[in-house]
């Protein structure tokens, strides 16, 4: 592949430049500041803003430059095609985290908490790493909505290394692929089984766990139409499922269950073994519930809160006819006006703290304490317990502001491990009309008089702000309402 | 305080019927500064011992000779005025242990009441596991995804909900709170102020910037209110009442903060509090000053500082619930190295208010081996049954269904 050749070349050429001289690297890795001169005049959100708030971790000035060079439909199926998008100084940012390529008989290796909590530790941190820098945003925010959607918990027993390989060959290969292939993978997943209690079903102590959730959580939806027969039902399918100490997929022909199951009106005849669970895996793929629920998930993450019936309704056609291929329903769900017209998103603490970071191009190298820092603002990457996933809908994450306040504060004055803006590069900005152009530089619109007064009534009117003027100018418009929605 | 003035004006639509309302209610009146739905039902304070705590010398079965044949070195005499390492009268049966002296007059003057033999009762002898099954408050690992006091919460949510609504006193929120998510999870009340050498400015300027009419603007003005009230309670320089004294550990610093926040009115209504250090295998110990042993001091310091809570909170107590819980009790036999291992049934406490004049509350199964579960204090109350009476007494919700599904609840009989 001359595509990987090529950036093993620039890997090895950078490396050369600046073996063990980190900073020399950064600078590189560094993208361009927003160009003053050219600024969002607006008044309102526009039509790139809005994409791209929604079809990335946040859009910053540079990037809304890009899209307007070379126009919003190209930039999309540029994003379609993730793989052809070089990622190289993203890699690059990943390098030191020696984790994330291992296998799963290595990763079980670690077997005491404080190692496992670093493996856990390094791929919280890739993660975060991912989401701000690279240039495959669309994919990323696909990433993050299916890790949501097939939810691990990081820190149930060997799910925090096993994580890494569901991360790796479950969700990263489906995110922008076909549901029934993710879902199949995800089944045969040992941090899912072991997270899902499947390691523990057998014939003779049945664990419906993973049964239950399959259709609640990743398939049918709640009121998918499926009874606790239903659950038993699977569940037995599901036994011998297990996990071998290696850490792969194994199935247990003494554990299961292998007598005749009723499952949704389906009649699995005796004897199939493991074959039970994957009969139960195409029923529940083609069931037309599991298409209108996971549509009805993808427009409450793109689109609002409270999914419009018609879209929902279009979509679980696309997804039906398409049978559930993700890049085919993500179009029409982007070309449809219902997007266009969407009402703000409210940003979840993770998506507030990436887009902070990319609005001020701040560098994060990687450290832990971005990772400690999201687990007490309450959406620590893989950090959600149960499995539902993180929540997605506004009014569940109302609450405090103090720790997105705290955050920006931090964030702007160095207080933040791991995290550093260049607020030098800021003071370019520090002249004339300075409080609008930076405004417009994070905002990627005019300041609202409110706005503009609100923060005069702050630093004052000054013909030269110095940097301490520009950290509490960026503070203010990082808290504000404008910047806690997308 | 100008904030929690108007937005109790605002609040009510009450204005002119005031003063009636204060004849009506008025202890809690300036809780109305937050205008919560919950508000007439008591704040919860859930202290949770982590680790399994040893049940039988907490609340101790002098009566039961089993219990000195089980605990050849770690027993406890029965009561004696003449021995200070006596356990000290509850019942003709039940004996307190001597290092929780503080508590004593609180169980026998109806301000508490102990609950025997408790527990879930098909638990894991993981810690792990019987935490997170009792903090769920579910049968097995299956179904709920939340806790039970995060079910509670949000059952009992409301637009005005102020964010200092549930605290977890800890790191992390502990299970019992998911579910919820503006529960807060915090060290210290001091980890609520801004991160800014001008908060006032910052403070006033974002006042200025959330001015619109939608959620996040009210969420953004409870949060300034809450900031102001955080300031002025200022905890480093607080003074309990009546004498109170807490330890500086984290039970005693949490449990004054707690006591801070409900004497500010901040809108509290649940708070969950952890002691760490229960899981007493080895040289466990039997009272304070007689040797080696962490457990004696534990349980003095946990009286101590519930003793300081019921003192320092005495014109407020009868808005508050306190329960004191762990995963399990321990081993009925002591082990070979003076210690104890995981058991199952143990001890609840519940501090409240119009409780029965009942010291020990529970049906005792013995301890003779013939009865024993696995070698362990059988069962013979759940800890739902426990809670939900509380739910039930002390809340507003008037039904446990959602709180404890798929159980129905016995009643102990708590409460008058």
């Amino acid at each position: 592949m001359t595509h990987s050749r090529r950036n093993f070349l620039k890997l090895m050429a950078l490396g050369a430049v600046a073996a063990g001289c980190s900073p020399i690297i950064d600078n590189q890795l560094q993208p361009p500041m927003p160009d003053a001169t050219n600024l969002i005049a607006a008044q309102t959100a526009t039509p790139i803003v809005h994409l791209l708030n929604r079809t990335t971790f946040g859009a910053t000035s540079t990037l809304v430059q890009d899209v307007e060079t070379v126009g919003m439909e190209t930039w999309l199926e540029q994003q379609f095609d993730y793989p052809a998008i070089d990622d190289w100084q993203m890699n690059l940012r990943l390098r030191r985290l020696d984790t994330l390529t291992m296998t799963a008989a290595d990763l079980l290796s670690f077997t005491r908490t404080p190692d496992k909590r670093y493996v856990a530790n390094e791929l919280a941190a890739a993660m975060l790493i991912k989401a701000i820098y690279s240039k495959r945003q669309f994919y990323e925010v696909l990433v993050n909505f299916w890790s949501d959607h097939f939810n691990i918990y990081h820190f149930k027993k060997t799910t925090y290394t096993l994580k890494t390989v569901d991360d790796r060959e479950v969700i990263r290969p489906h995110a922008l692929g076909n549901f029934g292939d993710m879902l199949r993978a995800s089944a045969h997943s040992p941090a899912m089984l072991v997270y899902l209690d499947n390691i523990a079903n057998e014939k003779s102590h049945p664990n419906e766990n993973y049964a239950r959730e399959i259709m609640e959580l990743h398939t049918l939806g709640v009121d998918g139409g499926y009874t606790e027969n239903d659950v038993q039902e699977v569940a037995r399918c599901f036994t011998g499922w297990s996990v071998s100490n290696r850490g792969a997929f194994e199935y247990r022909p003494e554990w299961h269950d292998d007598g005749e199951k009723q499952v949704l009106g389906h009649t699995i005849a005796a004897g199939g073994g493991k074959s039970d669970g994957d009969r139960v895996l195409e029923i529940l793929i083609n069931h037309p519930n599991t298409a209108r629920y996971l549509v009805t998930k993808l427009v409450r993450r793109f689109v609002a809160d409270d999914p419009p019936t018609p879209l929902v309704n279009d979509l679980t056609g696309t997804w039906r006819e398409s049978n559930g291929d993700i890049p085919t329903v993500m179009r029409r769900l982007l070309q449809h006006d219902l997007f266009w017209t969407a009402p703000p998103k409210f940003k979840r603490p993770l998506e507030m703290v990436i887009s902070l970071l990319r609005a001020t191009n701040a560098t994060y190298n990687g450290k832990t304490a971005l990772v400690q820092r999201l687990q007490t603002m309450g959406q620590r990457p893989f950090g959600f317990a149960t499995p539902d996933g993180y929540p997605d809908r506004a009014d569940e994450w109302r609450g405090s502001l103090v720790p997105r306040w705290n955050f920006a504060l931090d964030a702007v004055h160095g207080g933040q491990g791991g995290v550093s803006i260049p607020i030098g590069d800021w003071q370019q900005f520090a002249g004339d009309d300075a409080i609008n152009r930076l405004g417009q530089a994070i905002l990627l619109r005019d300041l609202t008089p409110q706005e503009n007064q609100a923060i005069l009534s702050v630093v004052g009117e000054k013909d030269r702000y110095n940097q301490s003027d520009i950290r509490t100018l960026l503070a203010m418009l990082l808290s504000s309402p404008a910047f806690q929605w997308r | 305080m100008t904030t929690s003035r108007r937005s109790f004006l605002k609040s009510a639509g009450i204005v002119g019927a005031g003063l009636f309302l204060q004849d009506l209610y008025p202890s809690w009146m300036p809780r109305l500064a937050f205008a919560q739905n919950g508000a007439s039902g008591d704040v919860i304070v859930c202290v949770f011992l982590r680790g399994g705590a040893d049940a039988l010398n907490i609340v101790v079965p002098f009566g039961d000779d089993d219990y000195y044949r089980a605990r050849p070195t770690l027993s406890l005499a029965p009561p004696d005025s003449s021995n200070n390492s006596a356990v000290l009268e509850l019942t003709d049966f039940f004996g307190l242990n001597p290092d929780m002296a503080a508590m004593h007059e609180l169980l026998t003057s109806g301000q508490m009441t102990a609950i025997h033999a408790v527990g879930a009762p098909h638990v894991s002898r993981s810690h792990f596991e019987a935490m997170d099954l009792i903090e769920r408050g579910t049968d097995g690992s299956q179904g709920a995804n939340t806790g039970w006091l995060g079910r509670y919460l949000s059952q009992t949510a409301s637009d005005t909900d102020t964010p200092l609504r549930a605290i977890g006193w800890s790191d992390s929120l502990q299970t019992s709170l998911l579910g919820y998510i503006p529960a807060t999870a915090l060290r210290s009340i001091t980890d609520y102020h801004l991160a800014s050498e001008n908060a006032e400015s910052f403070q006033a300027s974002m006042s200025q910037m959330y001015q619109s009419d939608d959620a996040l603007t009210q969420a953004a003005q409870s949060t300034i209110d809450t900031l102001n009230l955080v300031q002025q309670i200022d905890v480093d320089n607080y003074i309990a009442a009546n004498n109170a004294q807490y330890y500086e550990t984290n039970l005693g610093r949490a449990l004054k903060q707690t006591a801070a926040l409900i004497k500010a009115d901040a809108g509290l209504e649940v708070a969950c509090i952890d002691m760490g250090g229960f899981d007493t295998h080895i040289a466990q110990g039997n009272i304070v000053g007689t040797g080696i042993g962490e457990f004696p001091f534990l349980v003095k310091e946990l009286a101590d500082n519930l003793r300081a809570f019921h003192d320092d909170l005495l014109n407020h107590i009868h808005k508050v619930t306190v329960v004191v819980m762990s995963e399990f009790g321990r081993r009925v036999q002591e082990n070979g190295a003076t210690g104890t291992d995981h058991g199952h049934g143990g001890v609840m406490f519940v501090m409240s208010s119009d409780l029965q004049p009942v010291t020990v509350h529970g049906q005792w199964p013995g301890i003779n081996s013939r009865f024993l579960d696995n070698g362990d204090l059988a069962i013979t109350n759940d800890y739902r049954d426990v809670l939900s009476e509380i739910m039930l007494q002390r809340t507003t919700i008037g039904s446990v269904n959602n709180v404890f599904p798929n159980y129905r609840s016995t009643p102990i009989g708590l409460y008058r």
